[in-house]
């Protein structure tokens, strides 16, 4: 990699996201949801597990995430974290 | 030295094929100098091979014998599981000793002042008694309760359950599992949770009648599997090995998060993640709920390093919201094992002027590298990245984001994110894939704001090619990005096999990022034998707080117990207060907080004395 490492131009009004250019981020997400109204589910989110009716484990894609984070019924979305054996 | 090699099969030179590349001191430019065997182990487990476990050694553990000047000094570092003397004191006041040690630790145990030298042997017995007699839970003490957390639900999340192992069989030949929820399973799981396999007594008691239970079940833990050495030492009966853990009575569900996809040896295994958190999350719901209205304990030996550290991600509130949805619940998390990575950094950024903070990437790591750095959310950074060659990558003001890509692949990201939704504070986070150049990056920061800026950072875990932050190194808050929720019990390690207790290297201290006592207690987690899985009645040797934290578990699970015979259902912040109030000191010393004691040395004998007052 000896080309020198320059962040990329990206166009105004659209954040870095991390991920590849070639949108290889097709794979739903695994989060976890903490919601503002008992019971909300985003659109496009699938429950797989609930803590109550806040909070719960869901899939979701990269969209829909998109969407969920300018959703005013929506308090947190946080993807999954790898752990490891301490 | 010029060697005259033969040609390859390839037709070129073998000298093109093959550069030494020097062996150095991890983290470091120092060459290793010790005994040639050791240093291939310590070669070898640079490039992600950690030695296998023997009949006398745990993983990445190596028998030595040294020759020391002082004996006492000698035995008395942490790293150092002693052995035996041989043949006494010499005239010149040495001795020859045998012992054994983690081989990440080789090189700074050769070069303690005692060591005069160091070669490659040698075995010594620890049992799960010394736990059990340590946390005074032995059975028949009069001030401990009896039934030995009958009851109780222990649960266990974790890699790996010997469902097979005798100590997890009562006389009867029956499985003690209530449930075994395989998460990679291929399977449907069981409806609210459907992935992977779940396990019912039934299946599992036909599948211990024949010759191959594994192979019946079609489940096999693995050969070093983590979760049956845990859950043996909260609740093993003792039956194959002959010492039960610390609720032989209670019983048992087992979730693994992760199985058969994971590699057992070679380079792929070291940096390999074990479940993550919606697992996790989903792991402890299940407990839960399959516990209904018994009390139920569940042990957590999982963690990372990165995370606000404030008890506010998602999946801490959602172990707190679970605790207090009903009485009679717990929930251990083991401290994490990272108090001497250097994976910790704190640091004020002045109102004017700049401020560097230095990330170290090792020299051939072939992993990605993670960097999260929090700080409070009235306050603003702006933040300037510089490679190991002092070039810049550029700024982000407060806010935004930026990417580096090469041939289509993201190979550097970095967020200077406002607000966190959890918590209102700020984070900068960088990622770094494999392959950008290692070595000394920079992150330049400033305050925009015209405040001084505190933050604390923290460095992703990496098992091959840990990255760290320069020296020197401050190793508070090192405790797991997990283990901050305000109700878990989060248990700190130390070897109960030396006199005076001391902590275990490794042990992660606190506190919480928002001042909070973490750890609450500590454990015997050093040399510690229990369960080996595929032996049906072996054991095999573990340290770390992952075998700290399944001594509490067992610890509460007679609590509940002796809690439920008199008709008692306590909430979680009654168990809380027992088990912080009943907890030893001396060590640690004095009545105050430790950092990596916590409170104190648990004890199941306090904590039913606190239970009856």
């Amino acid at each position: 990699m000896s080309e020198p490492l320059r962040f990329d131009e990206v166009p105004a009004g659209q954040e870095a996201t991390g991920r590849s250019p070639d949108g290889s981020g097709g794979e739903p997400e695994q989060v976890i949801v903490k919601v503002r109204r008992a019971g909300y589910v985003p659109a496009g989110f699938a429950v797989r597990s609930r803590v109550d009716e806040l909070l719960f484990t869901a899939d979701a894609s990269e969209a829909d995430l998109l969407a969920a984070s300018v959703d005013p019924d929506v308090e947190s979305v946080e993807r999954a974290r790898r752990l490891h054996l301490p | 030295m010029n060697v005259d090699l033969p040609p390859s099969e390839t037709g070129g030179s073998l000298r093109d094929a093959y550069t030494f590349t020097p062996l150095t001191v991890a983290g470091g430019d120092e060459p290793v100098t010790m005994d040639v065997r050791l240093q291939r182990l310590v070669a070898w487990r640079q490039h992600g091979l950690p030695k296998p476990p023997t009949s006398s050694t745990a993983a990445d553990e190596v028998a030595i014998i040294a020759k020391v000047s002082a004996l006492t000094d000698f035995f008395a570092l942490s790293e150092v599981t002693p052995g035996v003397e041989v043949g006494g004191i010499a005239a010149d006041g040495t001795s020859i000793v045998t012992a054994r040690i983690p081989v990440a630790r080789l090189d700074r145990v050769r070069r303690h002042s005692s060591v005069l030298s160091l070669k490659a042997a040698q075995r010594l017995s620890r049992q799960l008694d010394a736990t059990v007699r340590d946390v005074e839970a032995l059975p028949g003490t009069t001030s401990v309760g009896t039934g030995g957390g009958h009851g109780v639900l222990v649960g266990i999340v974790d890699l790996g359950c010997d469902f097979a192992h005798d100590n997890f069989v009562d006389d009867a030949g029956h499985t003690r599992l209530v449930k075994l929820w395989d998460q990679n399973g291929r399977g449907r799981g069981e409806p609210g949770f459907e992935y992977g396999d779940v396990h019912l007594p039934a299946a599992i008691d036909a599948a211990l009648a024949t010759a191959d239970p594994y192979a019946t079940l079609r489940y096999t833990p693995g050969p070093e599997a983590h979760g049956t050495h845990v859950m043996d030492i909260a609740a093993g009966n003792g039956r194959g090995t002959g010492v039960p853990g610390v609720a032989p009575q209670a019983d048992l569900l087992f979730v693994d998060v992760a199985n058969s996809d994971i590699p057992w040896s070679g380079a792929e295994v070291v940096g390999t993640s074990f479940g993550d958190s919606v697992q996790l999350l989903e792991a402890l719901v299940y407990v839960f709920q399959n516990a209904g209205d018994r009390p139920c304990v569940v042990n957590v030996s999982l963690g990372t390093n990165g995370g606000p550290h404030d008890g506010s991600t998602l999946v801490e509130q959602g172990i707190d919201r679970l605790l207090t949805q009903a009485p009679g619940r717990a929930v251990c998390i083991a401290a994490s094992n990272s108090f001497a990575d250097g994976i910790h950094a704190a640091g004020t950024v002045p109102s004017a002027g700049q401020h560097d903070l230095a990330w170290l990437t090792a020299p051939g790591d072939r992993t990605e590298n993670e960097l999260e750095l929090w700080y409070p959310g009235g306050r603003r950074l702006t933040v300037e990245l510089l490679t190991p060659s002092g070039q810049s990558v550029g700024l982000l003001p407060p806010g935004q984001s930026g990417t580096v890509s090469r041939g289509g692949r993201v190979v550097l990201f970095m967020a200077n994110r406002l607000g966190d939704p959890n918590n209102g504070d700020n984070t900068i986070g960088l990622f770094l894939a494999p392959g950008v150049p290692p070595g000394r990056w920079v992150l330049r920061l400033w305050s925009t704001t015209g405040d001084d800026v505190p933050y604390h950072a923290w460095v992703e875990r990496d098992d091959i090619g840990q990255s760290t932050f320069e020296e020197p190194l401050d190793n508070m808050h090192t405790i797991g990005s997990v283990s901050c929720g305000m109700r878990s019990i989060v248990v700190g390690s130390y070897d109960a096999h030396k006199a005076g207790a001391p902590l275990s290297w490794f042990s992660s201290a606190g506190p919480t990022r928002d001042g909070r006592e973490k750890p609450e207690v500590s454990a015997p987690g050093h040399n510690v034998a229990a369960a080996a899985s595929l032996t049906k009645d072996g054991t095999t040797r573990m340290s770390g707080s992952s075998m700290a934290s399944p001594a509490v578990a067992g610890c509460i699970a007679l609590l509940l117990a002796e809690a439920g015979a008199s008709g008692r259902r306590l909430g979680v912040d009654e168990i809380r207060d027992i088990v912080i109030g009943s907890a030893r000191s001396d060590p640690p010393p004095g009545p105050d907080w430790h950092d990596r004691y916590g409170a104190g040395r648990v004890s199941a004998s306090g904590m039913l004395d606190r239970l009856r007052l």
